[in-house]
């Protein structure tokens, strides 16, 4: 287990404990990991954490990167929805990994929505977790918030409205609930949905914390803002209730990256985020460029530290929000261009 | 054509005997209303295409370049007809030529407009809306840029049209079946739809599937030059286009010489393809350079994350990427055995002294064109084995 994780999340940073956790997982993951170390060939130690080598995050699709060790048990694999190119990533989960990686989550999340159990409503399907050796991305999103429930209920079957009396009896049962969807699902399923009246007269005495994670892209036409978003999702709820949105992604399992009221991302201490130039790949201090996340948890696969195709640009530390540490703003993903040629019909 | 116009004849003298080519227009006047587009080119470029794109189209359009296909089809052009002299044939515009372009963002629409509509022919271009359309792009160009009233405008008025519009119309149906002579480039699915459009009998078809082109050197034709051009040939579309080189393949050389010319190609890079990649194509370029050296390919990735160059053992799998290009060594009976079934064009060095050579495995191989790597994606009247842009004539048999 990673001392880090013992520490608060965004308190003060130890970023050569941090690099000595990374550079011994990159020396664990180049023995265990064929591939990874044909990859990492002639890197030396990271001796900063800017040196510890990533992986792309389009390998994941592209072929299987698994670290075989006796020390560790692989589980499922997880597995992220296919993109536009048709293709998913696929990461083996492990048994200590899938230990630290829930243990991480709600220590983030905690600091944002509070520590304290209380009814999770996943707006999903749970025939979703029935899918052979493979786990759903979304799904185990939803599951990684399973530590923080008293009690969870899957309540959106598929191409169906919520199950609004399931929403009921949990609020019947308590008036704190945690609510977690993907953002577009949220927003159809819930914020524009026609809540029946007696849900109604609950939720206007509940306290509500809508979680959610998935990005914009399905509420750009017609485009959502964040606001009418939040609006329409807290509307007619009680006190106290809140929206929270995380960034975070598959082959960053346990590392969610939540959105304060400051419109920063935060960066546990067992966590960093690089930008870099995507021409030279050289950091970039104050610039957008090229996010690279990094944590020291996963051991059933080199992603540690993966090169993502999203854009945002490192913020200064110290936030309005008054937590310290690293933080920085998402700007979206590197825009994609048309092919070029002949060869497709 | 439109058959009202009186058709101008010229004439062409080749060692079979002087062919009459009748055309709408008369083709000195139509060849200076392009230079005159051309001219135009240098100073302005829609912000549609790129650079280079735009570079390649307007050295498509000189004045050697629009008459090379008659050149090359009828022979040399004569000013006059001597009296007495003889005619074998006359070549007339075959009529209605429809094209099916790719569905990608592609140059073939604007360059096989403009040279289409030298045959005469009445030319429908079917684009796709699932890419930029450049050849409406181009088109709008050219009307504004052809002289009022002159001989390019008209052909253009009277000869063109272009529509966008998807497998499923119905027009697809009504152009072939109005068609005298079909031409696709796409894929073998593509193809064989048009082909089951019902056509007219005696209508022709010309079609234009995914092919794979390589480029060869041997030990003694690795000079920066060359390197050069590969990587000019390559750098412009990648794996993208059936006429880049898909591979370099070093002929009689070994697998460490494979590894040094990849990083004199990296060092080069620079000075044969000048400017930054996307940085969306930057990012599939590392992405690219990890899978391959994850699975045995000693890749490298150019200045600015602009391609990567892997060289590896000839029979190492390989997964294609935009813009990676694999540097090979083999034997030349390995290399020729290895060409893909839909081989199209091998890049070679100029050099004379080995056209015997290439002769030969022109002879027996698969390749349809084998020119200088320079030249790859430089085509002139015979394209994919065929003489393309001849088959847009109807040979009439004249005699008096």
């Amino acid at each position: 287990m990673s001392p880090l994780l013992d520490r608060p999340p965004f308190g003060p940073r130890d970023d050569e404990a941090l690099r000595r956790e990374m550079a011994a997982l990159t020396h664990f993951h180049r023995r265990a990991c064929p591939p990874y170390a044909e990859l990492t060939k002639g890197l030396g130690k990271p001796r900063r954490l800017e040196d510890v080598p990533f992986v792309h995050v389009g390998l994941f699709k592209q072929m299987e990167l698994r670290s075989e060790h006796a020390s560790v048990r692989h589980q499922r694999v997880l597995k992220s929805s296919a993109t536009t190119s048709g293709t998913s990533s696929r990461i083996p989960l492990d048994d200590e990994s899938s230990r630290r990686q829930a243990r991480s989550v709600v220590a983030i999340l905690s600091d944002f929505i509070g520590a304290e159990p209380r009814p999770l409503l996943v707006l999903d399907d749970p025939r979703s977790l029935r899918d052979g050796g493979e786990l759903p991305a979304r799904v185990a999103a939803a599951l990684s918030l399973k530590a923080m429930a008293s009690d969870l209920r899957f309540v959106l079957p598929p191409a169906r409205p919520v199950r609004w009396d399931a929403v009921k009896a949990a609020l019947e049962k308590s008036g704190d609930v945690l609510v977690y969807g993907l953002t577009g699902i949220l927003w159809a399923g819930w914020a524009a949905a026609a809540i029946p009246a007696d849900v109604r007269g609950r939720l206007a005495k509940a306290r509500v914390t809508f979680v959610h994670s998935g990005g914009w892209k399905t509420l750009e036409a017609p485009p959502v803002t964040r606001a009418a978003f939040e609006a329409a999702l807290l509307a007619g709820t009680g006190k106290g209730s809140q929206v929270l949105d995380y960034y975070g992604l598959v082959e960053q399992v346990g590392i969610v990256y939540p959105l304060c009221r400051a419109d920063a991302r935060h960066v546990p201490v067992w966590a960093d985020v690089i930008v870099r130039d995507p021409l030279t790949l050289e950091p970039r201090r104050g610039q957008e460029g090229q996010l690279q996340l990094m944590n020291p948890l996963p051991l059933g696969a080199p992603y540690h530290s993966v090169l993502t195709e999203d854009v945002g640009v490192r913020l200064p530390d110290g936030c309005p929000c008054g937590r310290a540490g690293r933080r920085f703003q998402l700007r979206g993903r590197i825009p994609q261009a048309e092919i070029r040629g002949c060869a497709n019909g | 054509m439109r058959t009202a116009e009186r058709p101008r004849l010229h004439y062409f003298r080749n060692a079979a005997g002087v062919t009459a080519v009748a055309l709408p227009f008369a083709l000195d006047t139509l060849v200076k209303d392009w230079t005159r587009v051309q001219r135009a080119m240098v100073r302005e470029r829609p912000a549609e295409f790129r650079r280079d794109e735009w570079a390649y189209l307007m050295s498509s359009l000189t004045r050697e370049r629009l008459r090379a296909p008659f050149t090359e089809a009828f022979g040399e052009a004569m000013a006059t007809l001597p009296k007495g002299a003889a005619v074998g044939a006359l070549a007339r515009p075959r009529g209605t030529i429809a094209v099916w372009l790719p569905a990608s963002v592609s140059l073939l629409g604007p360059l096989v407009s403009a040279m289409l509509l030298m045959t005469g022919s009445r030319l429908r271009l079917k684009g796709s809306a699932r890419a930029t359309d450049l050849t409406s792009t181009f088109l709008d160009f050219v009307r504004g840029k052809a002289p009022r009233g002159s001989a390019l405008a008209r052909a253009l008025r009277q000869n063109v049209a272009h529509e966008v519009f998807d497998r499923d119309d119905t027009r697809n149906a009504a152009w072939a079946a109005a068609a005298d002579m079909r031409v696709l480039f796409g894929s073998e699915e593509a193809a064989r739809g048009v082909e089951r459009l019902p056509h007219p009998t005696g209508s022709i078809a010309s079609y234009f599937v995914d092919r794979r082109s390589e480029a060869w050197l041997h030990p003694d034709e690795l000079t920066d030059a060359n390197l050069r051009d590969v990587i000019r040939a390559f750098a412009i579309r990648g794996q993208a286009a059936c006429t880049s080189p898909s591979r370099l393949v070093l002929i009689g050389a070994k697998d460490r010489d494979a590894v040094a010319v990849r990083d004199r190609m990296v060092a080069l890079w620079s000075s044969a393809a000048p400017g930054d990649p996307a940085p969306h194509a930057a990012s599939a370029n590392v992405l690219a350079s990890q899978w391959a050296r994850a699975n045995g390919w000693r890749a490298a990735l150019a200045p600015r994350n602009a391609a990567v160059l892997a060289a590896g053992r000839y029979d190492l799998p390989f997964k294609p990427a935009a813009l990676m290009l694999p540097v090979v060594a083999a034997r030349e009976a390995q290399a020729l055995a290895g060409l893909p079934a839909n081989a199209q064009t091998l890049g070679v060095a100029s050099n004379p002294r080995r056209l015997r050579r290439w002769l030969e495995i022109a002879a027996s191989s698969k390749a349809l064109r084998i020119v200088p790597i320079r030249e790859m994606h430089r085509f002139g009247s015979i394209w994919d084995g065929r003489r393309f842009w001849a088959d847009a004539f109807q040979i009439v048999e004249v005699r008096a």
